[in-house]
């Protein structure tokens, strides 16, 4: 199973954060059995300064500054295939 | 136990108009702050020109009622300073005047020509005694009386005014031929009030138009105006934004939040997860919640809305600036926190001012300032326009 938090907070929001909350309509329904998707008000990686929003925690391990939705579901089909 | 009379109104114009030919204008007395003050205007036609009628009324009588002025010379002065109307040669307002002072919970209604407004007591319609007052006869104005009453208000008493958009909605159409009438209204609100208890005056409001306007088939055929005042206990609500400057403030955030008796929101993804955290009690994103332009909401026990912070704040910012009556049922985390602002009486805003440092890149918009900034302009717009009980306190 992948576990995914997506940080909806401010700055992954308006960095394109938004279009993730597509993500569960994108993923086919194999995929979708395979992944636990969590949205979360804020995962704080913002004020770190390591790296750039939107950020993703994928199976514990962050991503950052993922483009777009297609970006994102690219990284957990890797995730998955693992 | 604190009593406050709620105040507030939904209007509409006239279909195609851009602007109302009824105006609501409302003030606390600067030597009272008991004493609410408020008036409704219907100006002669519709569109701008009503809506210079009107303002000009309202304006009139508000301070012409706030500094305790005589009604009858205060509605000659109105009647004698309105311009007269190039085509109808007539110079005509109708307008409606409530004063109460709830330190010793007296009413005064002044009335001229608007429909009749409604007391509502315990569920039902009292019938107040009115005073005729004649006034002189005037060039170009027809009536020359107003209707004065006097009474005592209770705990839970409901003033309702309306213009005759309301009353005269549906004329013409099959279902209401001769229109909604007094007795259609006065049925529809004792109704609502039956199922609704505890509804708040913006609530009553907006339904008692949303019903006009069902009446004209959504094409408003007058401005149509309904404005409500409730006497009643004042409702308190904590708005907690921000994480404290210094961290080790967190656990008094928590505590006012745990202790407050009202009701809680919390607007901010890093407050949440501060409460969310000291407090056990996990997060919920409503994921079903779309909206263009800010985050969804969320759930967690104990408080009554979760939102995200600057962005939302910004738009309920402009939401209030707007005062724009919105039919619209789509709800996002804005709408909802500008509903509870409204639905509230005493606001308590507890603002934590640390600052993002992400929020402050170059790349990202501007509108993702300072918290305190954007805070600020909604406790003045609160203060002043929507006349709430606002207490700010910065950790």
């Amino acid at each position: 199973m992948v576990e995914v938090k997506i940080c909806i907070g401010t700055a992954c929001y308006v960095m394109g954060g938004a279009n993730f909350l597509l993500i569960k309509e994108k993923l086919s329904d194999k995929e979708r059995k395979k992944v636990k998707l969590e949205f979360v008000p804020c995962l704080g990686y913002c004020k770190s300064g390591k790296g750039k929003p939107p950020f993703v925690l994928i199976n514990g391990k962050i991503y950052e500054k993922i483009v777009d939705v297609d970006a994102l579901i690219e990284i957990i089909r890797e995730n998955i295939e693992k | 136990m604190e009593k406050i009379v709620e105040v507030d109104f939904c209007n509409v114009p006239k279909h195609l108009q851009k602007i109302s030919g009824d105006v609501f204008q409302k003030n606390i007395a600067s030597d009272n702050e008991n004493k609410v003050v408020c008036t409704l205007s219907d100006g002669l036609g519709s569109g701008v020109k009503a809506n210079v009628l009107a303002t000009l009324t309202a304006t009139m009588a508000q301070q012409f009622i706030m500094n305790n002025m005589d009604v009858r010379i205060a509605a000659n002065i109105i009647r004698s300073t309105l311009p007269i109307c190039s085509i109808r040669k007539i110079s005509y307002s109708t307008f409606t005047t409530v004063n109460i002072d709830s330190a010793i919970e007296l009413a005064k209604v002044i009335e001229f020509d608007n429909p009749p407004y409604f007391l509502v007591r315990n569920g039902k319609m009292l019938n107040i005694k009115k005073k005729l007052v004649k006034l002189e006869k005037q060039k170009n104005i027809t009536r020359n009386s107003l209707m004065y009453s006097e009474f005592k208000v209770e705990f839970g008493d409901r003033i309702i005014l309306f213009s005759d958009g309301v009353t005269q909605s549906g004329m013409g159409t099959k279902r209401l031929p001769l229109g909604w009438r007094l007795e259609g209204v006065k049925k529809f609100i004792l109704e609502l009030l039956e199922k609704e208890r505890d509804i708040s005056a913006r609530r009553l409001a907006s339904l008692v138009l949303k019903e006009a306007m069902k009446n004209d088939l959504f094409v408003p055929k007058d401005d149509t105006t309904c404005a409500v005042l409730y006497y009643r206990r004042a409702r308190e609500l904590l708005v907690i934004t921000g994480p404290p400057f210094d961290k080790s403030k967190d656990d008094y955030v928590v505590e006012r939040f745990k202790e407050f008796k009202g009701k809680k929101v919390i607007c901010g993804g890093t407050t949440a997860h501060i409460i969310s955290r000291k407090l056990c009690k996990p997060i919920k994103i409503n994921i079903s919640e779309r909206s263009a332009d800010v985050p969804p909401t969320s759930t967690m026990e104990g408080a009554e809305l979760v939102t995200e912070g600057i962005l939302t704040l910004n738009k309920v910012s402009n939401l209030l600036k707007s005062q724009e009556f919105k039919s619209d049922t789509s709800k996002d985390g804005a709408t909802k926190l500008f509903d509870m602002l409204l639905n509230n009486d005493c606001i308590h805003f507890l603002v934590g001012t640390a600052v993002n440092e992400a929020h402050q890149d170059p790349n990202m918009p501007v509108e993702l300032g300072l918290r305190r900034i954007t805070v600020e302009k909604i406790v003045r717009l609160l203060r002043e326009v929507y006349l709430k009980k606002v207490l700010v306190e910065y950790v």
